[in-house]
C-alpha cells in the first residue's frame, strides 16, 4: 500500500488569500442594472396601482416624498449593481472553488468538490437577453452554506460545471 | 426472536392496532382543535361562529381518518433482494424501493396505545434527497425489531430472500453507557431551564386570551369585574414566587415525561437512547452519521455537575432536516468516554484555545447604549418616566450577558478536531470533526473590514456553527488549514 503522510508546516498549506479571482462576464455588470431597474419600475407600478384606488397617494406630500424616495433608492441601488461587479469574483483550485462578493459586507465561501452534492445551471429571463447563466452549487451544509456563480456565459457554465462534476467523480474514486 | 417467524418476502401490512391509533389520533386532534371552544362553551358564550368550527373540524377530521384508514388497507411492505419495498397511495399506486444500504436509520416510538398492544412506531431516515422518511403507524414489536435486524445486518452481509431462515444476522449487542435513576431524573429535571418553562406558561395563557377574543368573548370586561387590588411588596413577591414554583414543577413534569427510564446505550457502531413515560421513544445514531457534539449546562446543573450532552447527526442529505440526540445528567466522565468513542483519546485541556476580539462586546454594547438612550429620551420627552428604571436594567442585563459570552467565547483545535467554547450564565462546548465540514465561509461587516477582522462559519450537515470576531489573519489561516484537512482526507463524511 502507498501510505503516504508526509509533515506538513503551516507555511505549506495553500492560502486562500493568495488566489487570484476571476472576474464575471462584463454583461453581467447590465444584468445587475437590468434587475434593479426591473424590480423597482414594478415597485413605481404598484404605488400608481394602489393610488388609482386611494386617490389621497396623487396628492401634494405623500408623492413628493414617494417620489424623492424612489429615485433615491433607486439610484442608490443602481450605483451597487454598478460597483456590486467589482467586488464579484469566483476562483477554481485543484480542490475547492472560490467566490467572492459584497462591497460593504464582503464574504468569501469556499466549498471543497467533494463536499458538493450536485450542480445546476440557471437561466433566468435577463440572462438569457445577454447570453448570460448562473451556476449553483450544493452541498449538505445547508442553503446558506450553498454557492451561486452568475454571470457566466453558458459555454462558460457548462465548462464549469462538467469540470466540477468530474472532480466530484474523481473524488469520490479515490 | 428467529427471522423465520416472519415472511418479507411476500408483501406485509401494518398491524391492524394502526386503526386504532389513527382513529385515537383523529379523536386527539379534534379535542385539540376544539379545547378552546369547548372552554367557551363551559365559561357560557356561545356563539353561531363556535358552531361553524366545531362541525368544520369534526367534518375535516372524519374526512381525514377515512382517508388515512383506506390508506392503511392500501399500503404493504416487502423486502426483495436488499430492498425494502414499500406500495402506497389510495388513487395514484405508488412504489417505493428503499435499498438497504441508503437506509440511514431505523427509529422506534411506542405511545401507551402502543405499549398496550405491543406494537411499535417505525420511522425510517433514508438518506435520499427527496421525501427522507417513511413511517409505519404500527407494526408488531417483534416483527418490527426482526425488520430492523435484517436491514442493518443486510448493510453489511447480502442476505438471500428466500432462504430467510438460514441466515442468522448478528443481533446488535448494547453496553450501557448511562442510565437515569429516579434520583438523577428529579435532579434534571429540577435543574431545567426554569425560565422557558414559565414562558411557555406564559404563551398558553396567551394563546387562551387570544382564543377566547376570536371567538367573541371579550375577557377585558370580565377582568374589569376583579377588584382592583393594590400592588404591595409582599403581594408581588409572593406572585413571583408562585410563578417561580408552576414554572419549577412544569419542567420537572416535562422532563420527567421525556427522560423517564433513560438509558444511553452503546452498540458496536452507535449509539441508542431509550426513554419515555408514557410515550417510550428509541432513537439510534451511527458514529459516522454524527458531525457534531456539543454539551452545554446552567448554573443550577453547574452545582450538582450534570451537562446536557448532544450528538447531531445529519438526516435527509440536502433537505437540511437535523436529527439530534440529547441526552440529560450526564457527568464529565460520560462525556469524555464518548468523546474517546468518536474521536479517539483527546484531552481538551491541552488545546491551546484563542479568545475573540473585544470590539465583539464593544460594538454590540456602543450600539444597544445609544438605542437605548434614545428610547429613554423619547420616553423622557413624552413624560414616561417610570419606563427608564426597566429599560436601564434591560439594557445593563444584555450588556452583562454580551460581556460574559464574549470572555468565555474561545476556539481551539488539534490536528483533526476543532473545539469551541461559549456560552452566557451556563458553559456551552461543541466539538467538530474538521472533515465533517461542508463549506466555509469568511465575512466582514464594513467595521470589522476596518479593524482587521471577520467572522468564520463553518457550514456541516447539522448545522451551522460560526467564530465571531476574530483577527482576519488568524481567521484566514484556520480557514486554509479546515479547507486544507478536509480535502486531505479521504473518510466519507456520512
Amino acid at each position: 500500500m502507498n501510505f503516504q503522510n508526509n509533515q506538513i508546516t503551516t507555511t505549506d498549506i495553500p492560502q486562500a488569500e493568495d488566489v487570484i479571482y476571476e472576474k464575471l462576464d462584463p454583461a453581467y455588470r447590465k444584468v445587475s442594472i437590468w434587475g434593479t431597474s426591473i424590480l423597482f419600475s414594478i415597485f413605481f407600478i404598484i404605488y400608481f396601482g394602489i393610488g388609482w384606488v386611494k386617490q389621497e397617494l396623487f396628492e401634494f406630500p405623500y408623492i413628493m416624498i414617494a417620489m424623492i424616495l424612489w429615485s433615491v433608492l433607486t439610484g442608490l441601488f443602481i450605483l451597487l449593481a454598478i460597483k456590486g461587479y467589482d467586488f464579484e469574483g469566483f476562483a477554481l483550485r485543484e480542490k475547492d472553488v472560490l467566490y467572492k462578493s459584497g462591497i460593504f459586507f464582503r464574504s468569501t465561501i469556499i466549498i471543497p468538490f467533494s463536499r458538493v452534492q450536485h450542480c445546476e445551471i440557471e437561466q433566468g429571463p435577463i440572462d438569457r437577453m445577454f447570453g448570460l447563466a448562473e451556476l449553483s452549487l450544493y452541498t449538505a451544509g445547508g442553503s446558506s452554506s450553498d454557492l451561486s456563480i452568475p454571470g457566466l456565459t453558458l459555454d462558460k457554465a457548462n465548462a464549469l460545471k462538467i469540470f466540477i462534476t468530474n472532480r466530484v467523480a474523481a473524488d469520490e474514486e479515490e | 426472536m428467529k427471522k423465520s417467524d416472519f415472511d418479507f418476502s411476500t408483501p406485509n401490512r401494518q398491524s391492524y392496532v394502526a386503526i386504532i391509533l389513527i382513529l385515537f389520533k383523529t379523536i386527539n386532534v379534534v379535542v385539540r382543535q376544539l379545547l378552546p371552544i369547548l372552554f367557551v362553551i363551559l365559561v357560557g358564550g356561545s356563539g353561531k361562529k363556535g358552531d361553524y368550527i366545531l362541525w368544520l373540524v369534526i367534518i375535516i377530521a372524519i374526512l381525514t381518518m377515512l382517508y388515512s384508514i383506506v390508506n392503511f388497507f392500501r399500503t404493504y411492505f416487502m423486502i426483495i433482494n436488499d430492498e425494502l419495498i414499500l406500495h402506497t397511495g389510495i388513487f395514484q399506486r405508488k412504489k417505493t424501493s428503499i435499498p438497504f444500504a441508503r437506509i440511514q436509520s431505523i427509529n422506534f416510538e411506542q405511545n401507551i396505545i402502543h405499549q398496550l398492544f405491543s406494537v411499535l412506531k417505525l420511522k425510517i431516515d433514508t438518506a435520499g434527497s427527496e421525501k427522507s422518511e417513511f413511517e409505519f403507524h404500527a407494526i408488531e414489536a417483534d416483527k418490527a425489531h426482526a425488520l430492523r435486524d435484517i436491514i442493518l445486518s443486510g448493510k453489511t452481509a447480502t442476505f438471500p430472500p428466500l432462504d430467510a431462515d438460514i441466515v442468522t444476522p448478528p443481533v446488535p449487542e448494547y453496553t450501557p453507557i448511562l442510565c437515569l435513576s429516579e434520583k438523577d431524573l428529579i435532579k434534571a429535571g429540577l435543574t431545567e431551564n426554569h425560565i422557558k418553562s414559565g414562558g411557555l406558561i406564559f404563551l398558553f395563557v396567551f394563546w387562551i386570551y387570544q382564543n377566547l377574543q376570536e371567538i367573541g368573548v371579550d375577557v377585558d370586561e370580565y377582568s374589569e369585574n376583579i377588584p382592583e387590588w393594590e400592588a404591595g411588596v409582599g403581594k408581588i413577591v409572593s406572585l413571583i414566587f408562585f410563578l417561580v414554583c408552576i414554572s419549577v414543577v412544569i419542567s420537572l413534569v416535562r422532563s420527567v415525561i421525556k427522560n423517564y427510564d433513560l438509558r444511553f446505550l452503546r452498540s458496536s457502531h452507535g449509539f441508542k437512547v431509550v426513554s419515555g413515560l408514557f410515550t417510550k421513544r428509541e432513537v439510534s445514531a451511527f458514529d459516522h452519521k454524527i458531525q457534531h457534539i456539543t454539551w452545554s449546562d446552567n448554573l443550577l446543573k453547574r452545582l450538582i455537575g450534570f451537562k446536557d450532552l448532544s450528538l447531531y447527526q445529519a438526516t435527509g442529505t440536502g433537505t437540511g432536516a437535523v436529527q439530534n440526540i440529547t441526552i440529560p445528567g450526564c457527568n464529565e466522565g460520560h462525556i469524555q468516554g464518548v468523546v474517546t468513542t468518536l474521536f479517539g483519546p483527546t484531552d481538551f485541556d491541552g488545546f491551546a484555545m484563542r479568545g475573540i476580539d473585544k470590539r465583539y462586546f464593544i460594538r454590540f454594547s456602543v450600539i444597544l447604549c445609544i438605542i437605548m438612550v434614545l428610547v429613554m429620551a423619547a420616553n423622557w420627552y413624552f413624560d414616561q418616566m417610570q419606563n427608564i428604571p426597566l429599560i436601564a436594567l434591560v439594557c445593563g442585563y444584555l450588556v452583562l450577558s454580551r460581556y460574559i459570552s464574549y470572555r468565555k467565547k474561545a476556539f481551539g483545535h488539534n490536528d483533526h478536531l476543532m473545539y469551541i467554547r461559549g456560552g452566557v450564565y451556563g458553559d456551552k462546548a461543541e466539538v467538530l470533526p474538521m472533515y465533517k465540514i461542508q463549506a466555509l465561509q469568511i465575512h466582514q461587516s464594513p467595521y470589522q473590514t476596518k479593524n482587521l477582522l471577520c467572522s468564520l462559519t463553518l457550514f456541516t450537515a447539522s448545522g451551522r456553527i460560526k467564530i465571531p470576531y476574530i483577527d482576519v489573519a488568524t481567521g484566514n489561516r484556520l480557514a486554509d488549514l479546515l479547507i486544507y484537512k478536509v480535502e486531505t482526507d479521504k473518510r466519507k463524511w456520512i
